[in-house]
């Protein structure tokens, strides 16, 4: 994960719930140590800002973290660019690729891709339908 | 017209599907409209009319089959150039015959898409190899700039040598 990924997902979580820092690191997966840190640099670049809850009447005044609207904008210029970004890696390209020939081969050979979809897709019906079955009589 | 997986099918990759997509030009009255009539036919509802949804969703229960039916399809735009470019299939056992989105209107779809995922870059990358040399490839690029999906689709082009 990019250190510009895991910010945006810091954001993303502080922006829709309160968290306390203990909780927030332990929703993000990767390293703690390294957590710490981007959340010390948020925090200093004012794009997330540490609260105090003053709601409880019992008990230490909760602190949690808070996306400031800097932080806000942030994740949206974040997602516009993540957008921009492909989803698939070179494997997933190849495999595409690999398909595309194979559905070549089917209509060189004069095979109806409609009438291989539908057996296809009958039989992953099949499939589906006979585990539900062996799953129920357990 | 179908658009997804069934589409897919006329000009890419071999995938198994749950549902069919099917894009409808119509407006909300419209769509309102055909939402009640599907329900007296027994069709399911998954929800109720919503002017925000850019599509909804029904079951057919005596088939067990989903069908989604979109009124705003991603990226696409409902004009005379695009339904000049369907063409008919017969998917369900030449039963009868129905229209699909064309080609390049499949793989702007896809690409526009805001949940973009990596079977929809798959689905593109197999149409755009299957269909080399034989798309417009004027209008997909027209269509893609609008959509705003044309650095997606040249970036896609250039890692497939597809272009």
């Amino acid at each position: 994960m990019l250190q510009t990924d895991l910010a945006a997902t810091i954001l993303s979580y502080c922006s829709e719930t309160n968290l306390s820092v203990s909780e927030l690191t332990r929703k993000v997966s990767g390293s703690h140590d390294k957590t710490m840190a981007l959340i010390k640099e948020l925090e200093e670049r004012s794009l997330l800002l540490p609260e105090v809850s003053r709601k409880q009447s019992v008990g230490r005044p909760r602190q949690y973290l808070r996306t400031t609207p800097i932080g806000r904008q942030f994740l949206t210029e974040y997602k516009r660019l993540h957008d921009l970004s492909l989803r698939s890696n070179d494997n997933d390209i190849r495999k595409a690729l690999h398909q595309a020939e194979l559905a070549q081969r089917l209509v060189e050979r004069g095979i109806s891709p409609y009438a291989r979809f539908q057996e296809i897709n009958e039989l992953a019906r099949n499939i589906a339908s006979t585990a539900k079955v062996k799953r129920n009589t357990r | 017209m179908l658009i997804g997986g069934f589409a897919l099918t006329a000009y890419g990759q071999l995938r198994t599907t749950q549902d069919v997509d099917i894009a409808i030009a119509a407006n909300y009255e419209k769509s309102v409209e055909l939402q009640v009539r599907l329900q007296k036919s027994g069709y399911q509802l998954a929800s109720p009319p919503n002017p925000k949804a850019p599509f909804f969703f029904v079951t057919d229960l005596k088939e067990m089959l989903e069908v989604e039916i979109w009124t705003r399809p991603d990226g696409v735009v409902f004009d005379t150039e695009l339904l000049r470019r369907r063409i008919k299939v017969r998917p369900f056992n030449d039963s009868f015959e129905m229209f699909a989105i064309g080609p390049e209107d499949f793989v702007v779809n896809k690409l526009a898409r805001s949940d973009r995922g990596v079977q929809d870059e798959q689905d593109t990358v197999s149409v755009l190899a299957l269909q080399k040399g034989k798309l417009d490839y004027a209008y997909l690029r027209k269509r893609a700039n609008k959509a705003g999906v044309i650095e997606l689709l040249e970036t896609l082009m250039q890692k497939s040598h597809t272009n």
